[in-house]
C-alpha cells in the first residue's frame, strides 16, 4: 500500500513536471540542500588539476607556452581584421541609419561536471548568481555555441547543451541565409535540423550560425556544420545531421555571454 | 529489559546512520566525472546501496528512503523529476519483498534476478525520459546493469561491515 502511495506521488511529480506546474521550486529546494555534496565532488577535482599543473615538467611548460604564444599571435591578427570589419560595419550602419549593436560582455567559467544520464546533456559550471549569471544566458566555447543556462545557484549553474533532445537553436545557413532550427538528436553528441523540406537549399558542408531569433543566442556564432543529408520518398522531411562546432562534452572552459546593448 | 531496548534502539540508529553515510558516498560516486569512453559503464551506485541495504538490513531501508534517494538523483542528474524516484521505488519494493529468498538462491540465479531488476530500472527511467515512448538503447541499459552486477558483491560486503545487528540475528 505504501509502495503504491510513493508510486502515485512519483507519477504526480512526472505529470506536474510535464505541465510545468511548480516542480521548479522542488528542484531548487533539493538542489540547495545538495550543494555540500556537489562541493565535496568538486573539491578534490579542482585540487587534482592544481596538483597536475604543479607537477608539469619544465619542458612540458615550455612546449605549452610556445603553442599558446603562437595561438595568441594568430588571434591578435584575427582581432585586427575584426576591428577593420567593425569599422566598415559601423559606417554602413550609419549610411542605412540603423542602430549599431555593441558587442556584449563575456566571462570565462570552468566546467565542473558533465552529466551524461540517458538522453540528458547538461553540465555544471563554476559561476552563479554571485557572478551575474542569469537563467537563459548563452554559453559558448572557443569554437561555437554550447548551450544555455537553465538553473542558477549562488556559485554554480547548470547548462543545457544544444545536443540535448529538449533544446532547439534557431540558425541561419551561412552560405545562402536559409533559416532553420537545430535540435539535439538522440544519437550521441549530434544535432539535427528539424523539419527540413526536401526542396530546401541545404548541402553537406554548410556552416550553420545562430540567427539571433528568440533573443537567446547572439547572432553569428557557429552552431555546427551539415554532416549528412538523407532524403527518403516515404518521409515528408529530409533527415539532416549536423556536427556541432563546439566541443560540447570536451571543453573545460566556457564563455558566458551577456546581451549586447 | 529497558537496557536491552536501549541497546536495540542504538543499533537501529547506527544501522540507519551507516545507510545514510553509504548513500552519501553513492551520490558522490554518481557525480564523479567519468572518461568519455566509460560514461555508460558507471554502476548505479545509489540503487546498489539501496538494494544491498534492503538485503543486509531491511529494517533500515524502506520504500520511502528509495523514493527520496531517487528524487535526489533526479535533481543531481537533471532528469525528469520523479523518473528515478519511480524506478527506485518499484525496484526496491521488489527486492524488499524477496529479501529473504534472494540470499538462498544460487549465485548465478541471484545475479540474473538482479540483472533483470537493473534492466527494469533503466527501462523505466528511459520510458519516463522519453515522455511515454521507450527510447531503449542497449548500451545505456546493458552496460550500467553489467557494471552494477560486477560490483554488487563488494558493495554488499561493505554494507555488512556496519551491520552487527544482522550478524547477531
Amino acid at each position: 500500500m505504501r509502495c503504491l502511495l510513493w508510486v502515485l506521488l512519483s507519477v504526480v511529480l512526472i505529470v506536474a513536471g510535464a505541465h510545468r506546474m511548480g516542480t521548479t521550486a522542488i528542484r531548487d529546494a533539493v538542489s540547495t540542500a545538495l550543494r555540500p555534496v556537489q562541493w565535496v565532488v568538486d573539491w578534490p577535482l579542482s585540487h587534482l588539476d592544481q596538483f597536475r599543473r604543479a607537477m608539469m615538467t619544465h619542458d612540458a611548460l615550455a612546449v605549452e607556452n610556445r603553442a599558446l604564444r603562437a595561438q595568441l599571435l594568430e588571434l591578435q591578427g584575427a582581432v585586427q581584421r575584426m576591428h577593420a570589419v567593425e569599422s566598415d560595419n559601423a559606417r554602413l550602419a550609419a549610411l542605412l541609419k540603423a542602430r549599431l549593436k555593441l558587442p556584449g560582455r563575456v566571462r570565462a567559467a570552468q566546467v565542473l561536471t558533465v552529466h551524461s544520464a540517458p538522453f540528458v546533456r547538461q553540465l555544471m559550471i563554476r559561476a552563479g548568481v554571485a557572478d551575474g549569471v542569469f537563467e537563459g544566458q548563452a554559453v559558448l566555447d572557443a569554437t561555437g555555441v554550447m548551450g544555455q543556462v537553465i538553473t542558477v545557484g549562488t556559485h554554480s549553474s547548470r547548462v543545457l547543451l544544444i545536443s540535448d533532445a529538449r533544446h532547439a537553436t534557431p540558425i541561419v545557413d551561412h552560405r545562402n541565409g536559409w533559416r532553420g532550427v537545430v535540435v539535439g538528436a538522440h544519437a550521441e553528441g549530434t544535432l539535427a535540423l528539424a523539419h527540413v523540406p526536401k526542396t530546401a537549399d541545404v548541402h553537406v558542408g554548410d556552416r550553420l550560425l545562430t540567427s539571433g531569433l528568440g533573443q537567446r543566442f547572439p547572432a553569428g556564432y557557429p552552431v555546427g556544420v551539415v554532416d549528412a543529408i538523407h532524403r527518403s520518398s516515404n518521409q515528408a522531411f529530409s533527415e539532416v545531421r549536423v556536427k556541432p562546432s563546439a566541443g560540447l562534452e570536451r571543453s573545460r572552459w566556457v564563455l558566458l555571454v551577456w546581451p549586447s546593448t | 529489559m529497558g537496557v536491552a531496548r536501549v541497546a536495540v534502539d542504538m543499533m537501529a540508529v547506527r544501522a540507519w546512520g551507516w545507510m545514510m553515510v553509504a548513500l552519501l558516498c553513492a551520490l558522490w560516486l554518481t557525480c564523479l566525472p567519468m572518461p568519455h569512453w566509460a560514461r555508460y559503464a558507471r554502476p548505479d551506485w545509489v540503487l546498489l546501496v539501496l538494494v544491498c541495504g534492503v538485503m543486509v538490513a531491511p529494517h533500515a531501508i524502506n520504500v520511502g528512503t528509495a523514493w527520496c534517494a531517487g528524487l535526489v538523483l533526479d535533481v543531481l542528474l537533471g532528469t525528469v523529476l520523479g523518473a528515478h524516484a519511480l524506478a527506485m521505488t518499484v525496484v526496491v519494493y521488489v527486492v524488499w519483498r524477496a529479501h529473504r529468498r534472494l540470499p538462498v538462491f544460487h549465485p548465478i540465479k541471484r545475479g540474473l534476478c538482479l540483472f533483470a531488476l537493473w534492466v527494469l530500472y533503466h527501462t523505466m527511467v528511459l520510458w519516463v525520459q522519453g515522455g511515454g515512448f521507450v527510447l531503449w538503447s542497449l548500451s545505456r541499459v546493458a552496460l550500467p546493469s553489467l557494471s552494477s552486477l560486477l560490483v554488487w558483491p563488494w558493495v554488499c560486503a561493505c554494507m555488512r561491515l556496519g551491520q552487527p545487528l544482522q550478524r547477531v540475528a
